[in-house]
């Protein structure tokens, strides 16, 4: 029986999800861009499986690997020139991802950077704003370098601006490293959202992420940022205790 | 809640739902809801106990029967005429966060820690046509006029998501941040309070002149009073509403409306 009475309003705010992701040549070793692959498929479904999420959650994907740094299309549609980078959380399908080239990992954060800002300022323009602030996640199993494959330090011109998008509440920067990351970078980028996941397959990965998007839907923008990492760590720790407590129940 | 009948030719529609968060962890629903008859009018008032608070749902349900009771002292008879009305509204913002006060201070053995109960309160005093808002937080007020639609006149204290600190009944400078507003108009044709987990489910939102969001209450909002005015429908049908996935997605926050309807 339809109800006499009117269903919910259009969503009024987003929470802007970005995914910055390692497709150097590093990640073909052992299939690692495989994983990334297979579990950003299943992610997805997780993702549009949370009524909340697929309200007002919107994704962005940026990869650094060949080519340097791409703005995919998170759609899968391979729309160029892409027009947002982001898309509803229930139209996101990314392309599977290949690995080649360098890490121009800092060039990366710093479109990822760009993108937020500019969706940020189009959704105010429309009057909407952001419910929780934007988070970027970087994944990668390497170091930074630059487009030429060099080493690079320019990261640490990065980090005081990270801090900054942090300290003014405009923005959550967490950062995994999988299978040979640099974690001492890692810990500089992020001292408090660094995750060491070196023995994780990246399923695992995309799962403290979404736990972590979980928790910062449930805290208030005003909340200090450090206070949120507080509770982000608590809950991936948490996760990973009850996994590998399942894993010795397996044991024979 | 208070169960008096209400005067004739009014309809009370409650309903008051925990958010998903804390159904899942058993824990209860920190919003309250409470309405009394004023001879010919009446009073609705609605509270939402802060999460982070630990006993905020303590703190919700004084609110709400403080807000109750104060009208009851104060508004028994209509204020004649806006500037009594608006002389009468400061009395009873000053006595309701006196009443609370008290009310929390004898709690514990005397050694209650006010901040555990912080809350927000949201009340309308009615005398038809007379009907007067007060408002400390989010909480917001709807009024639907005879062919004349929806309307929000009390807003959440919005500053959008982008929030700062929020203020409660506990809060040093609520005094200040308490909003009043006198509607007086014989078109009312009903009027409802809701907790702000009820925001983004409610409420359309536009540019505001100056930049920023705007909330309003949609054409559509009137279906509310129509259902349980004219219609007649079972007030369990809000309940289930507030309750349904659809809702759920929209906050995490417990939800609560509290409706008065012409019938």
């Amino acid at each position: 029986m339809n109800s006499p009475l009117p269903g919910v309003q259009a969503a009024k705010t987003r929470l802007l999800i970005t995914l910055v992701v390692d497709t150097s040549s590093s990640m073909a070793h052992q299939d690692a861009i495989g994983d990334l692959n297979r579990a950003l498929r299943q992610w997805r479904e997780e993702l549009q499986a949370d009524s909340n999420l697929r309200r007002i959650g919107e994704l962005a994907l940026v990869t650094f690997g060949a080519g340097g740094v791409t703005v995919v299309d998170p759609s899968g549609h391979g729309r160029e020139p892409l027009a947002s980078p982001f898309v509803p959380v229930n139209e996101f399908n990314p392309p599977p991802l290949r690995a080649s080239g360098y890490s121009p990992m800092v060039a990366a954060v710093q479109r990822a950077l760009q993108v937020v800002e500019q969706r940020r300022e189009a959704l105010r323009q429309s009057g909407i704003q952001m419910a929780y602030r934007p988070i970027v996640y970087l994944l990668t199993d390497g170091a930074p370098t630059d487009e030429a494959g060099k080493r690079s330090d320019r990261w640490r011109d990065l980090e005081p601006l990270l801090r900054k998008e942090e300290d003014d509440h405009r923005l959550l920067f967490y950062a995994f490293g999988v299978r040979g990351a640099d974690m001492n970078v890692l810990r500089e980028l992020a001292p408090k959202g660094a995750f060491d996941v070196q023995g994780d397959n990246f399923t695992t990965v995309l799962a403290a992420v979404r736990r972590s998007i979980q928790r910062i839907m449930t805290v208030g923008r005003s909340t200090d940022p450090g206070t949120v990492h507080d509770q982000v760590r608590s809950d991936i720790d948490e996760m990973q205790q009850m996994r590998e407590w399942l894993s010795i129940q397996k044991a024979p | 809640m208070t169960a008096e009948p209400f005067p004739p030719g009014w309809r009370i529609v409650p309903a008051s739902v925990a958010g998903p968060d804390h159904l899942a962890t058993g824990a209860e629903n920190q919003d309250a809801l409470a309405y009394r008859r004023l001879g010919d009018g009446f009073v609705l008032a609605v509270a939402d106990g802060a999460g982070s608070s630990s006993r905020a749902s303590t703190g919700s349900r004084l609110a709400v029967e403080s807000a109750c009771d104060v009208a009851a002292d104060l508004f028994t008879v209509a204020p004649a005429g806006s500037e009594v009305w608006m002389a009468t509204a400061a009395r009873y913002v000053a006595s309701l966060l006196r009443l609370f006060d008290q009310r929390i201070d004898g709690l514990a053995g005397g050694f209650a820690v006010r901040a555990d109960y912080a809350t927000t309160i949201t009340c309308v005093v009615a005398h038809p046509p007379d009907y007067l808002f007060a408002s400390l937080g989010d909480g917001f007020g709807v009024i639907v006029r005879d062919r004349g639609g929806a309307h929000l006149v009390m807003r959440p204290d919005d500053a959008g998501p982008d929030d700062g600190a929020a203020v409660f009944l506990t809060s040093a400078a609520r005094r200040e941040a308490v909003q009043v507003c006198l509607v007086h108009d014989p078109a009312v044709g009903g009027v409802a309070l809701c907790t702000d987990g009820l925001i983004e489910a409610l409420l359309a939102a536009d540019l505001a002149p100056g930049g920023g969001r705007r909330l309003l209450a949609p054409a559509e909002f009137e279906r509310y009073f129509t259902a349980f005015g004219a219609d007649r429908h079972d007030a369990g049908i809000l309940s289930d509403q507030l309750q349904s996935e659809e809702f759920a997605a929209t906050s995490r926050d417990d939800k609560t409306m509290l409706l008065a309807v012409r019938t």
